[in-house]
């Protein structure tokens, strides 16, 4: 409402109650027409609703709009809050699951490490108890050999000697030795 | 009441005198240009109601807050209510430019009203030529309004919207006599609303004094009668008294959506 139309407004208003107070008068007390009381309301109402206006509505007015406003960006900063804490809680919830599944992979590789470690260890046991065995049944085969061919040579020497002994003569000749060897050759195969 | 006559339409009407119990204070009488201009006693409680105004609503919008409470929440409720559901459904963008006229309106009535209804108070509102120069007002802001916001093209355009030439008298015709009913029902609506809640309390108020001729018991037996049911009324006339303000200032505001937005 600009002060132009309630300037405006005044004027007609103020025509009106002048004519209307050439009117003539009516016999009932509640109905009688009385211009002052009239030029007294306009009077009233026009100023208050100036002043009013001034001091007060228009501040008020303002007022709420400015409330309004600070309520509604209150309101769109709360949301875009708590928009931004959901997606940060997404995200720690991510990290979190990644950390998880970091830490079983570690205990993984660390469980895989270990058994592989075990299998290395029980390998290179097995291995050289292995070896150790090898070892120890050629050395026993070996002394065994040894043994044999000890064995053998004392009872080539023992069988000449007791040969001899019952010969009385040595036996030394090619074809002696040659005879030895056939008897204990088939001696050995059996 | 002191006489053996009761004179119902002395109470309501204007005066010149503020009676109370038995004292009178006379009321300065002026004449200015050969015009009546008497401080009658609706004059004295439309300046109360002003002044009222004046101080609460001041003295409200002084107090900038963020979080408002105790008086100023109880009137900013009023405020924004008459806001969000009377003056934007009809006026849209154009709710601010119109408001300070509708809560001026809304409160200078319901204020009178309320005046009227304190012991000794006089109702303003209560009285044709007072009802009848808001009335008239409010149709001379609307109409202002109009013409200032369309230009005189527009006025016209809006008023007649189309209608062959030959029946613009006639669409001339209805339309004052239109806008003398909307006047009318204002002015009517508000000023026999107030005047009647309390002729109906002044009567029920009398019939003790009638029935004391039939015997003192029986005349005090009416009065506990006649109390209650004043009480009745009072809160239904406190009722009213927000109502008639509320509807004085919705029917200004469905006016002014009509003449500043005639698509609608």
């Amino acid at each position: 409402m600009s002060k132009k139309a309630i300037a405006l407004s005044c004027v007609f208003l103020f025509f009106g109650a002048f004519v209307f107070a050439g009117e003539g008068g009516s016999s009932s007390a509640l109905l009688q027409p009385n211009p002052g009381l009239a030029i007294w309301t306009i009077i009233t109402f026009v100023f208050l609703l100036l002043v009013l206006k001034k001091f007060a509505w228009g501040p008020l007015i303002q007022q709420l709009e400015k409330r309004s406003q600070y309520i509604e960006n209150k309101i769109k900063e709360a949301e875009e809050k708590h928009q931004k804490a959901l997606e940060l809680m997404e995200e720690y919830q991510k990290k979190v699951e990644l950390a998880k599944q970091e830490a079983m992979q570690i205990v993984e590789e660390g469980k895989q490490d270990a058994e592989k470690v075990r299998q290395k260890i029980t390998d290179q046991a097995k291995k050289e108890a292995e070896n150790l065995k090898s070892q120890a049944q050629k050395e026993i085969e070996l002394a065994t050999k040894q043994a044999k061919e000890e064995l053998w040579s004392l009872a080539v020497q023992l069988s000449t000697q007791l040969a001899e002994k019952i010969l009385e003569r040595t036996l030394s000749s090619e074809e002696d030795k040659k005879l030895i060897g056939k008897v204990l050759e088939e001696y050995q195969k059996n | 009441m002191a006489g053996d006559k009761i004179d119902m339409i002395h109470h309501v009407a204007d005066g010149d005198k503020l009676e109370i119990f038995h004292w009178h204070i006379s009321l300065p009488k002026l004449e200015i240009f050969g015009l009546d201009m008497s401080i009658t006693k609706h004059v004295l409680f439309m300046w109360i109601a002003a002044a009222l105004m004046l101080i609460i609503f001041i003295s409200i919008a002084r107090k900038e807050s963020m979080v408002p409470r105790g008086w100023r929440n109880f009137f900013e409720a009023i405020c924004e209510f008459l806001r969000d559901f009377v003056a934007k459904p009809y006026l849209h963008e154009d709710t601010n430019t119109y408001l300070p006229i509708l809560w001026t309106f809304f409160f200078f009535i319901l204020f009178c009203n309320l005046l009227g209804l304190i012991p000794f108070g006089a109702t303003a509102t209560g009285n044709i030529i007072v009802t009848g120069t808001l009335a008239v007002s409010a149709l001379v802001i609307i109409k202002i309004s109009a013409f200032l916001k369309h230009g005189p093209r527009g006025y016209l355009h809006a008023l007649v919207p189309q209608v062959p030439g030959w029946l613009w008298p006639m669409m001339f015709v209805v339309e004052v006599l239109g806008w003398g009913a909307k006047t009318m029902a204002l002015a009517v609506r508000l000023f026999a609303n107030m005047l009647a809640g309390h002729i109906v309390i002044l009567g029920f108020l009398s019939l003790p004094f009638i029935f004391k001729s039939y015997g003192e018991v029986v005349g005090y037996g009416v009065g506990i009668f006649s109390v209650a049911i004043c009480v009745a009324i009072g809160c239904l006339e406190l009722f009213v008294a927000f109502l008639q303000a509320f509807v004085f200032t919705f029917l200004t505001a469905v006016f002014l959506g009509m003449m500043t937005h005639p698509s609608h």
